[in-house]
């Protein structure tokens, strides 16, 4: 750790050094900043399925796609939950799983919204290029908050992991 | 740390209803007060104008030479510790101990460093990520002194903090609060009802009842020269025996049951009142078994170092606390004596010197 001085006892270090007091910080504080941003991102996706459901795409669509993503927006939800209490204790795992549900909410751009863009219903499109545009950044906000988020979790998840390494080696050194 | 001055305090509440009579009290630097008393007798009161938590009806209340009576808590730099921890159920004891400082808007560093300090001083490292429901009634109430030590106050509070423990982990927090004080070297002022806490506690003891200071002084001087009845009786476990008796002028003491023989200095004592009634104070490890008083066992609870020897001398229920073990039938009499005496005057209850 580029923090750490080998020479000088962590608990004195944390007395003295910013960085490393920031860094035991950690041990005791929650990741509040990335399990906020996971709720953040059910927050944009609720906005984008209650714009979906608002238009006839469902009258349009066949019953089972509809039904695919109600579904698909329930699991969502409970996964990005989870993701968010799972990273606010610094697990690694979940967000790394913030990443792939970002990812995913992108793939969603490509799923119900473009394709009801570019369906034709009577003599319009399903929906408008302005339902479109509007549906395209709730699900990119709700990616990129779950980016964020994962990213921060990852980085902050491998630091600390590293940081309660050193102190168990110091423990055993000593 | 700071010097505490209280100034004829007095508080009435509004239903006209007395709690506090003019109680004045100077605290040194550092000085461990204690206010003990039976339940009513307001002694928390006073410690919560000295919060602000209560108005103070009257006189003033002074911390480092400047007049805080109108102050609002927030402002006066005290910390209070409650009987009931008063902790926040969903924070770590991490987060409850940095509560006040992030509050003040502290630099998150500077709460951390503070954090890790109190709770080495408390042993509470291990618990910090914990909530308090995991831990137990003395960690909980270490955590609640954690919380005041973060914020380093000119004076700290204490209400009963050890009433809703164990008898086992009253006398371990009370070791480590007694400790806490030297460390610290902290002003305390701290309540209890509990004599053995303000005994062995305390720098100075300020005993009250019914609103009233009875008396202010070390846990000597309230054990060895009680200033009145109330005192005498309030201080001492078991607490001390009480005869009517008339002062002879034989130089003895008197009365139906017994009659026992005084020393000069006692006759000096006593001089002006001979012919009067005046009421003798015998502590139980002042009784002792000798030849001049007749008593008559009702039971005998041994506590091993120690026997409480519960008799009637005469119609008085008194009890004698014999050192070592020692074994006596129920019914049976046994002569003793009685070692320093106490004398009050029976009017006015107050002690005579």
């Amino acid at each position: 750790m580029s923090n750490l001085n080998n020479n000088q006892p962590i608990a004195e270090q944390v007395k003295t050094n910013d960085a490393v007091a920031k860094l035991d910080r950690m041990r005791y504080n929650k990741n509040k900043a990335a399990a906020n941003l996971a709720l953040l991102s059910i927050v944009f996706n609720a906005l984008y399925f209650v714009c979906v459901y608002k238009t006839d795409v469902g009258t349009y669509f066949y019953k089972i796609m509809i039904g695919a993503s109600v579904l698909y927006n329930l699991v969502f939800m409970l996964i990005a939950f989870l993701s968010s209490e799972s990273v606010k204790n610094y697990k690694l795992n979940f967000a790394i799983v913030m990443l792939v549900l970002g990812a995913l909410q992108i793939v969603r751009i490509f799923y119900i919204p473009l394709n009801a863009l570019r369906a034709v219903h009577g003599e319009s499109t399903v929906i408008n290029a302005g339902k479109f545009a509007l549906m395209t950044v709730y699900l990119s906000l709700s990616a990129a908050a779950l980016f964020a988020g994962g990213v921060i979790g990852i980085i902050r998840s491998k630091k600390l992991k590293n940081f309660q390494q050193a102190i168990e080696s110091e423990k055993a050194n000593a | 740390m700071a010097n505490l001055s209280l100034q004829h305090l007095d508080k009435i509440y509004d239903n006209k209803v007395q709690a506090v009579f003019d109680f004045n009290l100077d605290v040194k630097d550092g000085e461990f007060i204690v206010l003990v008393g039976p339940s009513g007798c307001g002694k928390s009161t006073t410690l919560r104008m000295v919060a602000g938590l209560e108005d103070i009806t009257k006189g003033h209340l002074i911390i480092d030479g400047k007049d805080v009576t109108q102050m609002p808590p927030k402002n006066r730099d005290i910390a209070m510790v409650f009987q009931n921890y008063a902790l926040y159920g969903h924070m770590s004891v991490y987060e409850n101990m940095a509560f006040s400082l992030t509050l003040a808007k502290e630099d998150k560093n500077v709460i951390h460093r503070k954090v890790l300090a109190a709770a080495e001083i408390l042993g509470l490292t291990d618990q910090l990520n914990k909530k308090p429901r995991q831990l137990s009634g003395g960690q909980r109430q270490r955590v609640a002194m954690g919380r005041a030590i973060v914020r380093n106050p000119k004076v700290f509070l204490f209400d009963e903090p050890l009433s809703n423990l164990d008898a086992k982990l009253r006398g371990s927090t009370r070791r480590e609060i007694m400790l806490l004080h030297k460390r610290l070297n902290a002003t305390i002022l701290y309540v209890t009802h509990d004599q053995t806490e303000a005994l062995t506690l305390a720098d100075r003891i300020v005993c009250m009842s019914m609103g009233h200071v009875q008396q202010i002084g070390t846990p000597l001087e309230l054990y060895d020269t009680p200033a009145n009845i109330f005192v005498a009786s309030f201080i001492g476990l078991p607490p001390m025996n009480f005869f009517d008796v008339t002062v002879n002028a034989d130089g003895t003491l008197s009365n139906a049951e017994f009659t026992v023989q005084l020393s000069q200095e006692e006759k000096a004592l006593l001089s002006s009142y001979v012919g009067k009634e005046i009421v003798l104070g015998v502590r139980p490890e002042n009784i002792v078994p000798g030849e001049a008083v007749k008593a008559n066992v009702i039971n005998v609870e041994n506590l091993g170092q120690n026997t409480l020897v519960h008799c009637h001398i005469g119609n008085k229920r008194v009890t004698a606390k014999f050192r070592d073990w020692c074994e006596y039938q129920t019914g049976a009499d046994i002569l003793v004596d009685f070692k320093t005496k106490h004398f009050f005057d029976k009017e006015t209850t107050k002690a005579i010197r």
